[in-house]
């Protein structure tokens, strides 16, 4: 039969087909639509997007002033420059290392990022590090010239990977009103320590070795570590690629650590709960009488408990059998460019850290951190006329860094990582075992470590 | 008869045509759930499987080392301690939530004033995030601040401040206090609602026969929740075997390794450690157990759908 091509076309009715057919489609689109956000990143990656937009991190630390001051200066850069500033501000352990391992893994690193120095150290072998010699030499011309530490750390290979910003020290912080009140004096040894910890303290209300028996509280593995350099011990010799752990002096160490120092009963019952906060806590609430700690604690003090600040007295930790004592200096934190970052932020990023060195931004910062510069000029400044806080300055030109004998490098940092003095002390400690079990285990963690990077 | 064979093939072949375009249009449905799948579940899963066999640190590449870090695991001091830490939570925690969260469905099972508040009131642990309640309770097991310490020492009760978090007898009970505190309110309302399922008539004709409170608990209650018992256990043990905020938080796996498990020393060993090609090895050990557990939840289910 013909079609009657006069015949009014029917109307089309609502079939399945086409439901089906219209989810279909709406599935996809909704699919598409979800990836569209990823796409527009990789466009602004390839220079397609304006490029006002700049990541940067910041790591928050126990001085929150200082913290505000810097982003503060990070808010005021921004908009001198016209900038769109995603800023992360987050603290060290164990957010902004985390996001930190996260983002060097898949390679999508922020465009700014502030970075302690032993993570400079950890990360170099991933190669994300952006060469910043010429930067380094600049800066360390205009302001005096780089201390030790902030020079070693920077350096690998010959090259700078990163701009130091502040070099930390731990020092003792003794309550000197307490001593005083009974009679006793600063200790210039360990064992001086042990039996003034024992007369000062007044269990339960206050206890004399605020130091943490924590594996989650990395503060104690540098105490320790350098308590244990005092007895002549070392995880590595002087080129940092041997493992020298297993030793008399090491056994000589962990002997006094578990039957002297711990059954004096001088720690606190819950050092071994404690985290990196524990330590300041237990201070600044006057129920330790003693820590071993950077300079935050003097900080808070000045707003929160001058009297507390004033009953401070500040010395280096004491000297252990071969008559040494030994305090630590690391780069607190340092500015570091990566290599994934486009060239014109990076540009951007030289430009920030040169205009944060200037006095005008520089200054106003350290006096509210609890570090030191890591330049001459700026030791000239006030603050370090004050008697407490030259002890900090005098430690960071002066103190042992990472892989102490031998120089800092990666291996020493993974090792760091482990925390692994405080995991021997504890393996003696909590699980009963021998010193020598726990001396061997310890060797051969080390060991493990530094074969993946010398044969 | 050309004419009749033309419209029949036409049919055939629209036929043909509706059909491959029936088809198209459902794997185009069943695509985005796909690809999730297989970015999310497929991918992850596999990688982490070939990670566990190589010593990748992040951001470096890495070679395959074989079986190299199940070696290692397996001698390392501390793992026998590690997978018992694990399932002595899982196991004991849910023991207890099931004891507790049965006794408290039975109660609110009850007409009593205030019962509806009460209802609400009891669901708060488990609505509140994880983090908050497990900071919140380490705050309270604190050494020389913590709740717990200061009323004990102003009752005269202990002399000092006792290490609820910081020593080997405490720890691990405090860990599964904070488990159970979070996770009791999904097995009281489980059974609650299962209880609320069984038959009056049951119990009345019970009673009419002389049974006491116990016997008509034994054999018409718990014969009742038989289902609802076996899921929330099920579920409930393979959540908290897979936890992670309770131990990190509280202990951090501490003190040592007295608190240690699996989940928290994935964590230590492939982020803070770097090494996530032995961190991969760890989950992948205790795999077996886990889609064993899987597999015993989904028959069940299935069995009871088709019953």
């Amino acid at each position: 039969m013909d079609r009657n091509p006069s015949a009014a076309t029917p109307t089309r009715k609502l079939s399945r087909r086409r439901i089906l057919r219209s989810g279909a489609a709406a599935a996809s689109l909704t699919a598409i639509a979800s990836l569209l956000p990823v796409a527009g990143a990789g466009c602004s990656q390839i220079g397609l997007a304006p490029k006002k937009k700049m990541t940067v991190w910041i790591i928050r630390s126990f001085a929150p002033p200082a913290d505000e001051v810097l982003l503060g200066h990070v808010d005021k850069w921004g908009k001198e420059k016209g900038l769109d500033l995603e800023v992360v501000a987050e603290i060290e352990e164990p957010t902004l290392n985390q996001r930190l391992m996260a983002a060097v893994e898949s390679k999508q690193l922020p465009d700014i990022c502030e970075i302690s120095g032993g993570r400079i150290t950890l990360h170099y072998p991933a190669k994300v590090f952006e060469d910043v010699s010429a930067l380094y030499a600049e800066i360390g011309k205009q302001y005096g010239g780089w201390f030790k530490v902030a020079d070693q750390t920077a350096t690998i290979d010959g090259k700078q990977w990163a701009i130091p910003f502040s070099i930390d020290s731990s020092l003792m912080h003794y309550r000197k009103d307490i001593l005083d009140k009974k009679g006793l004096k600063i200790p210039e040894t360990w064992d001086e320590y042990v039996e003034t910890m024992k007369k000062a303290q007044e269990p339960p209300k206050t206890y004399g070795a605020g130091i943490a028996l924590s594996k989650g509280a990395t503060d104690c593995e540098g105490t320790f570590k350098l308590m244990m350099y005092s007895f002549g011990a070392t995880w590595c010799d002087q080129t940092g690629q041997k493992i020298t752990i297993n030793s008399a002096e090491t056994r000589k160490f962990l002997d006094f650590v578990a039957n002297t120092m711990y059954k004096a009963g001088i720690f606190p019952p819950d050092a071994m709960s404690w985290d990196n906060a524990s330590n300041n806590g237990a201070y600044q609430n006057e129920t330790a009488i003693t820590v071993h700690n950077p300079a935050s604690i003097l900080v808070w003090c000045l707003d929160n408990k001058p009297e507390l600040g004033r009953n401070t007295a500040i010395a280096g930790l004491p000297k252990g059998p071969t008559g040494k004592s030994f305090n630590s200096a690391g780069v607190r934190v340092g500015w570091a460019i990566f290599n994934t970052t486009p060239k014109d932020k990076q540009d951007l990023a030289a430009d920030w850290i040169k205009w944060v060195y200037q006095k005008e931004q520089y200054e106003p910062w350290i006096a509210k951190a609890f570090a030191a510069p890591p330049v001459a000029k700026y030791e000239q400044m006030e603050v370090w006329k004050d008697p407490q806080r030259a002890g900090f300055l005098e430690a960071a030109k002066t103190g042992i860094m990472g892989g102490y004998p031998g120089p800092l490098t990666p291996a020493s940092a993974e090792l760091d990582s482990r925390v692994p003095t405080i995991s021997m002390i504890l393996r003696v400690l909590v699980d009963k075992w021998s010193i020598d079990q726990a001396v061997e285990e310890a060797e051969k963690v080390a060991k493990d470590i530094y074969g993946k990077y010398y044969k | 008869m050309a004419n009749s064979v033309v419209p029949a093939r036409r049919a055939q072949a629209t036929t043909r045509g509706w059909r491959a375009r029936e088809s198209l249009i459902g794997y185009l449905l069943v695509l985005p759930i796909i690809l999730l799948f297989l970015g999310l579940i497929a991918y992850p899963f596999f990688n982490a499987i070939w990670l566990s066999v190589t010593d990748r640190i992040i951001g470096s590449g890495g070679n395959f080392v074989g079986l190299r870090n199940y070696l290692w695991l397996l001698n390392w001091p501390d793992f026998a301690l590690m997978f018992a830490n694990t399932w002595t939570i899982a196991i004991v925690g849910v023991a207890i939530k099931f004891c507790v969260g049965l006794g408290l469905a039975l109660v609110m099972n009850e007409r009593f004033f205030g019962r509806g508040l009460l209802r609400g009131v009891l669901l708060l642990p488990w609505a509140l995030p994880t983090f908050v309640a497990v900071l919140t309770w380490r705050w309270l097991f604190e050494g020389q601040s913590g709740v717990f310490n200061v009323i004990l020492q102003s009752l005269g009760i202990t002399s000092g401040p006792v290490p609820w978090l910081g020593s080997t007898t405490f720890a691990l009970p405090a860990v599964i206090t904070v488990v159970v505190w979070k996770g009791f309110p999904f097995f009281a309302i489980g059974y609650l609602a299962g209880l609320q399922a069984i038959p009056q008539e049951l119990y009345e004709a019970a009673h009419v026969d002389g049974a006491n409170a116990i016997q008509r608990f034994r054999h018409i209650t718990l014969p009742g929740l038989r289902h609802v018992i076996m899921i929330t256990c099920l579920l409930s043990l393979i959540w908290t075997s897979n936890s992670f905020e309770f131990v990190y938080l509280l202990t951090g796996g501490g003190p040592s390794n007295r608190t240690q498990v699996f989940t928290v020393m994935t964590y230590q060993l492939g982020i803070q450690n770097m090494r996530i090609g032995e961190a991969a090895a760890v989950p992948l050990m205790f795999l077996p157990i886990l889609a064993g557990l899987i597999v015993l939840v989904t028959r069940y289910i299935l069995r009871e759908e088709e019953g």
